[in-house]
């Protein structure tokens, strides 16, 4: 059923959206009757194959919402404060600021331990040992030996410059990500290597000098590659939200006009999981590059183009356009 | 209506189940612009999503390494509907020589993201809508990509040509192949920049 929005709700979905650039001019349009009467195929290009988490439906949710805790249960839920004199003495009670930082810091030695498999607090440096020593033959501290390449700060790996001998060791434990095994193979004249920095490197079988670095992807977005700084809080476009929600194991993050799965662990990006253009608006005119009718053909039957409205698709929504003014009216249907 | 298609799906056939052929050649665009219907395009959507389809397509081999190699299989496997005009692996040997390695080549991997975004369509553009969208632009039509440029169609006689604005051009020599999420055109050629 048709799903006619309010302009002004409708709005409030395109505010919500990140801001994007507005292309402005006109689409295209005015045709009749551009969608078929006949069955819709499923299958077809509209509704989610198989895609992500399937969402629930209106009603579903609704029960959801409607079975929690009203605000008086949840607030006789909660731990009854205790009065402002024993709280005092509570925080009395508490660890001196120093033996805080103490246990702080023995905690970040104990994840380390579980993490390196060793504490590195009380290896001593071997300078014999080759896994301690850089190229240049110094020795380094253990931790940096552990690091990827080996001796190099964090930070500082992803100034390794053209030409620097790299050894093996420096790689080892990180894989090219699979995404990029079939493009960048080794061969006989390079072999490609990958820290978790962002960056494949690409060497030189025979000198075992760095050849090329290849950041992965524009903008600091790609696959393999951390999520840039300042995407620490969820961003996704509200419509894809429902699809595309944080969980323990992956976040989303919306940048650069695409939607991006990240490991929740790593921070590493794993996937772009949709590409977004973000141009089109309740109440704006339509942007150029919508001459064509593009509903997805499971829909078609209900949105087509008339002499009195338009229909366009866009990141997940279907919108209705005034073919008069070419002023995108509302959304009809939410896709995800 | 409507010559039958002979070249142009010869060019596709044998990777492409699903396609419908269209046109001949060069001609084959407008052709099959007409030819095509919502619903025979319904018909022809098969159970394989855009990224499939690709890997399916022995012209294709070159932009699905591509696609893999941008991170976006998830993008084209995915439930958002896209149609992607897919330059064919003839049109990558027609870049001049050493462009076409350049484009996969390490080096160009921040370039091949912007490539390829610049062949996404958002939503589900057959062959009729974009004839439509021509006739009633008078013989031109715009369709944003998920890139950020425009590309612009116009008809050439029997053919549809494709400009993206930086110098890139090409025909659209297949057309409605319909995939579970999208729908894919071929074109002979790649849209570079300048």
């Amino acid at each position: 059923m048709r799903k006619l929005l309010l302009l002004t709700g409708a709005a409030a979905l395109s505010i919500a959206m990140p801001a994007m650039a507005e292309k402005g001019g006109k689409g295209g349009g005015g045709g009749k009757g551009g969608g078929d009467a006949a069955h819709v195929h499923h299958g077809g290009g509209g509704k989610p194959q198989g895609g992500p988490a399937a969402k629930p439906q209106k009603a579903e949710r609704q029960a959801v919402h409607a079975a929690k805790p009203q605000k008086v249960e949840r607030q006789a839920g909660r731990v009854s404060k205790a009065p402002k004199a024993e709280r005092q003495i509570l925080r009395d009670d508490r660890p001196m600021k120093a033996e805080r930082q103490a246990m702080r810091e023995e905690v970040k030695r104990q994840d380390r331990l579980a993490r390196d498999g060793f504490d590195d607090r009380r290896v001593l440096i071997d300078r014999n040992n080759p896994q301690f020593v850089d190229s240049s033959g110094a020795s380094c501290p253990p931790g940096l030996a552990k690091k990827s390449p080996a001796c190099m700060p964090p930070g500082q790996a992803k100034k390794l410059g053209l030409g620097t001998r790299v050894q093996q060791s420096w790689f080892d434990g990180y894989r090219l990500p699979a995404a990029y095994t079939d493009f960048y193979p080794d061969s006989d004249d390079y072999y490609y290597r990958y820290d978790d920095n962002g960056y494949i490197y690409r060497v030189s079988s025979g000198s075992n000098l760095i050849d090329a670095i290849i950041p992965l992807l524009g903008g600091g977005f790609a696959v393999g590659q951390p999520l840039p700084a300042g995407y620490d809080i969820y961003n996704v476009p509200i419509q894809y939200r429902d699809v595309y929600a944080d969980n323990g194991n992956d976040n989303y993050r919306y940048g650069d006009n695409a939607i991006y799965r990240v490991d929740a662990g790593t921070g590493l990006i794993e996937s772009v999981v949709a590409l977004l253009t973000g141009d089109v608006a309740v109440g704006q005119s339509l942007p150029s590059g919508y001459d064509a009718y593009n509903v997805p053909l499971d829909y078609r039957d209900q949105y087509y183009d008339t002499d009195e409205s338009l229909y366009r698709y866009a990141d997940g929504n279907i919108f209705q356009v005034d073919p008069e003014t070419m002023l995108v009216q509302a959304i009809v249907e939410m896709l995800v | 209506m409507k010559r039958g298609l002979i070249a142009a799906a010869a060019l596709l056939a044998a990777g492409c189940q699903a396609q419908e052929s269209g046109g001949n050649g060069s001609a084959g665009a407008t052709q099959n612009v007409e030819a095509k219907t919502g619903n025979a395009a319904k018909k022809e959507a098969g159970k394989a999503h855009l990224l499939e389809a690709l890997g399916q397509s022995a012209d294709h081999k070159t932009l699905a390494n591509a696609v893999q190699a941008a991170g976006l299989t998830e993008t084209l496997s995915g439930a958002q509907p896209y149609t992607l005009f897919a330059p064919t692996e003839a049109a990558f040997q027609k870049l001049p020589a050493g462009s076409a390695n350049g484009l996969l080549a390490p080096e160009a991997k921040g370039q091949l993201v912007a490539l390829l975004t610049g062949h996404i369509v958002p939503g589900v553009v057959t062959a009729k809508d974009l004839g439509r969208a021509i006739e009633r632009g008078k013989g031109k039509a715009q369709l944003a990509t998920v890139g950020g440029t425009n590309l612009t169609f116009s008809q050439s006689g029997d053919a549809i040509t494709v400009s993206n604005g930086a110098g890139g051009q090409a025909r659209v020599v297949q057309s409605d192949h319909m995939a579970s999420n999208g729908v894919i055109h071929g074109l002979d050629g790649v849209l570079t920049g300048k």
